[in-house]
């Protein structure tokens, strides 16, 4: 195998690729990517890379010079053509079978896995893909991620949850078991999504969800499809495939209180600066903030016995009885941290049921906090 | 700010010893040896028993070799804690900050207190008649500038002694201290100084304090400033416990997962109890096995969420004993937690395993110990007629 491609088009490709490869594995081919340099004619080169449940296609121009494929570190790559200057940059993979990188003066041997060893990857099909609007599925993915967890635990699956609300809608579900949000939108911009599954919906793990974003920060036109439990996005590019979980989202809708008798809206801005405040003084370990809410005025308190106190009061329009309640100040400023409307709706049951912020101008944000107890 | 402190460590004679004489006046003058079971460790030995060469942390069978006629009793917790409460109340009249360092040891600050106390002697004079006529136990008490050199003066004495290392004092009194008696030094630092021929206190100040530290590192700096009778650390009352712990050796080696696994459960039950009376909960659970070769395996397990709950603390430690694999007979089994987080808990959303219910189970039987005593509620597989 021997192609040249330009230094800018090679850094591109191997981003996309090298949040897919995996860093620590005992297969080490997983932390490679597969190159294949085709006809001569095609003039193109395709780049492969998976964990197994996240698997990822895409391809630059080149000249190809002799076909073939290998597969190389993907880290180690990027790393020395993020170095080499702006230029055409020769890729040849010697007889002793190391892939050898030449620009100017520098030169380059890397040991390769040859590309038999690669895991087969079965390439989706195009057919059943359908147009989606990126931009909408952009932000529904974005609203949502911080509630996915990094693990799963008993409580929680590591994973985003979609399924069919009503007759028309789709939500965007995540849940870490101490909180839930969900991005609501109309079904009709999802056209892809069959809600035919077993269980009404699907969960798409973590790193998907991340690696989603990725592809879609730079490429409007895609389409989508679920296809042998898998959820694919493709751009003119790139294919993704995202292996969907197994298991079972609990049943949360259980857990939204129906009735929340109490609410209060609030500046978004100034909300969250006085929470950024208060947070200074809060660590791992006292993490709460104290919601202490009385006529006209909205007390927040934080702090602990080690670092100090920290208290910030805001004026509000409210009238009804002192109320008190405590957060996880992290999961208050994430839950605003996303919202786009300048304000906010806090309303609760009691300080045992969980709270809910939401955007006043922002009706498919939803997100419930459940308060930390003594 | 005046550096000059008044300190005051009040040490318990042979504690737990002198309860069971208290108790029992027939023992008085007697030697008497706390912890008789067959194969652990004496936990104390009253000063009738230590000519014959009884000390604490000496396994039974030979402090048995070494006293025979000796009075050998069970270990009853319950009953040494109940006087130490008598003992530390009567301390807390004396200065508002007392730090409990144990069952039988407590150090006061006296820092300022003359003025409604008087001389520091005197309170001692008063604390040690107030606990002899209360409790029937003597104590021994030190008086110092720091929380160090008044736990060495309290040692000074014993039993029933009264130390006063007066500031000028402090250098004189060190220089003929033998090593030993300085608290805080390890096994290795130990050596060392026996090595380099340093037997008394003083002699440590004989070298520059930059050849401890090329020696011992950061305790290189300790070792020197203890050895000048420094000592800045405050006196804390109420020090937050770090880990909760309960283990127990067996009269006989046990082999059956079964019969373990319930000792796991009383431990696990035991230490939830101790979590929830100090409204904490811990974060990891960890299990000891002691096999009959003297072996000693300990495995832990971090948890998703701290927890209190007995079932929780059960279900991991059961987890944890499995996987260690026991290949031979067991002498001792205990559960510990540590990891401990106070304050407030994060609410959660959904009750999966019905962990709720498993919480207010523990909550239920704490209300039913509370009012019926300890065997008011027991559970099923740990019932015996």
């Amino acid at each position: 195998m021997k192609f040249t491609a330009e230094q800018a088009g090679l850094v591109h490709v191997l981003q996309k690729v090298l949040g897919i490869t995996e860093k620590k594995t005992s297969m080490p081919v997983l932390c490679n990517v597969m190159i294949q340099a085709s006809e001569p004619a095609s003039s193109r080169i395709d780049f492969s890379a998976t964990d197994l449940e996240l698997s990822l296609w895409t391809q630059i121009g080149g000249t190809v010079i002799t076909p073939g494929s290998t597969t190389v570190s993907a880290r180690k790559l990027l790393e020395i053509l993020r170095e080499l200057p702006q230029k055409k940059i020769i890729l040849e993979e010697l007889a002793n079978h190391r892939l050898y990188v030449e620009v100017g003066r520098s030169r380059f041997e890397l040991p390769t896995i040859p590309a038999s060893d690669f895991p087969y990857l079965r390439v989706p099909t195009e057919t059943q893909l359908e147009p989606c609007e990126s931009a909408i599925l952009r932000t529904c993915l974005e609203k949502t991620f911080y509630g996915i967890p990094m693990d799963d635990d008993p409580f929680s699956i590591s994973g985003l949850y979609l399924h069919q609300a009503g007759p028309d809608d789709l939500r965007f579900v995540a849940s870490d078991g101490h909180r839930l949000v969900f991005y609501q939108v109309p079904r009709s911009n999802f056209g892809w999504f069959q809600s035919g599954t077993a269980s009404g919906g699907i969960i798409v793990p973590r790193k998907g969800v991340a690696e989603i974003i990725r592809v879609l920060e730079k490429e409007t036109e895609i389409v989508a499809g679920i296809q042998e439990n898998c959820l694919i996005i493709k751009t003119p590019s790139t294919t993704l495939s995202v292996q969907l979980l197994e298991g079972e989202f609990p049943e949360y809708e259980l857990i939204i209180p129906v009735e929340r008798p109490f609410q209060l809206e609030l500046e978004r801005e100034t909300f969250q600066q006085a929470l950024k405040r208060v947070a200074v003084l809060t660590d791992q370990r006292w993490r709460h903030v104290r919601f202490i809410l009385s006529e006209g005025s909205l007390q927040l308190d934080g702090g602990n016995p080690d670092l100090g106190n920290a208290s910030d009061v805001l004026d509000v329009e409210y009238d009804g009885e002192p109320f008190c309640v405590a957060f996880n100040i992290r999961y208050v400023l994430d839950a605003i941290q996303v919202m786009e409307s300048d304000r906010i709706r806090f309303e609760w049951v009691d300080e045992f049921h969980g709270g809910v912020f939401l955007g006043v101008d922002e009706p498919a944000y939803f997100s419930l906090i459940m308060p930390m107890v003594i | 700010m005046t550096s000059s402190r008044c300190i005051m460590h009040v040490d318990m004679d042979a504690f737990y010893a002198a309860v069971e004489q208290v108790d029992n006046p027939r023992l008085k003058g007697m030697p008497v040896i706390v912890g008789a079971s067959r194969r652990g460790v004496v936990t104390a030995a009253s000063y009738e028993a230590r000519p014959f060469g009884v000390r604490s942390a000496m396994p039974v069978f030979k402090a048995r070799k070494l006293c025979p006629h000796g009075v050998f009793l069970p270990v009853r917790m319950e009953r040494y804690r109940e006087v130490s409460r008598q003992v530390m109340a009567i301390l807390s009249k004396y200065s508002p900050l007392v730090e409990v360092v144990s069952v039988d040891e407590a150090t006061l600050d006296l820092t300022g207190t003359q003025a409604l106390h008087g001389s520091p002697m005197k309170v001692a004079v008063q604390i040690k008649g107030e606990i002899l006529a209360r409790t029937g136990c003597t104590c021994s008490v030190g008086i110092a500038p720091n929380k160090l050199l008044a736990k060495i003066a309290s040692d000074w004495e014993k039993p029933d002694g009264m130390t006063v290392i007066r500031e000028e004092e402090v250098a004189s009194f060190l220089a003929n201290l033998p090593v030993s008696k300085m608290p805080g030094i390890g096994r290795n630092t130990q050596r060392l100084l026996k090595e380099l021929g340093v037997a008394m206190v003083g002699d440590v100040l004989r070298f520059p304090e930059i050849f401890w530290i090329d020696r011992l590192g950061a305790n290189g700096v300790r070792l020197y400033e203890k050895a000048q009778g420094t000592d800045r650390s405050p006196v804390i009352p109420e020090r937050k416990p770090k880990s909760c712990s309960s283990e127990n050796t067996f009269p006989e080696n046990l082999l059956h997962l079964e019969e373990l696994d319930r000792w796991i459960l009383r431990h696990a039950e035991k230490i939830s109890g101790d979590l929830r009376r100090r409204c904490c909960r811990g974060g990891t659970v960890s299990v000891k096995v002691k096999f009959a070769d003297f072996r000693v395996m300990t495995k832990s397990c971090t948890l998703h969420e701290p927890t209190d709950c007995s079932q929780v603390i059960y279900d991991t430690a059961n987890t944890l004993l499995r996987s260690i694999g026991l290949r031979q007979p067991v002498r001792l089994i205990g559960v510990g937690v540590s990891n401990l987080t106070y304050g407030m808990l994060q609410g959660r959303l959904f009750d999966r395993g019905g962990l709720c219910r498993l919480e207010n189970l523990d909550r239920a039987m704490d209300a039913i110990r509370e009012k019926f005593g300890k065997r008011g509620i027991v559970r099923g597989r740990l019932f015996s007629p």
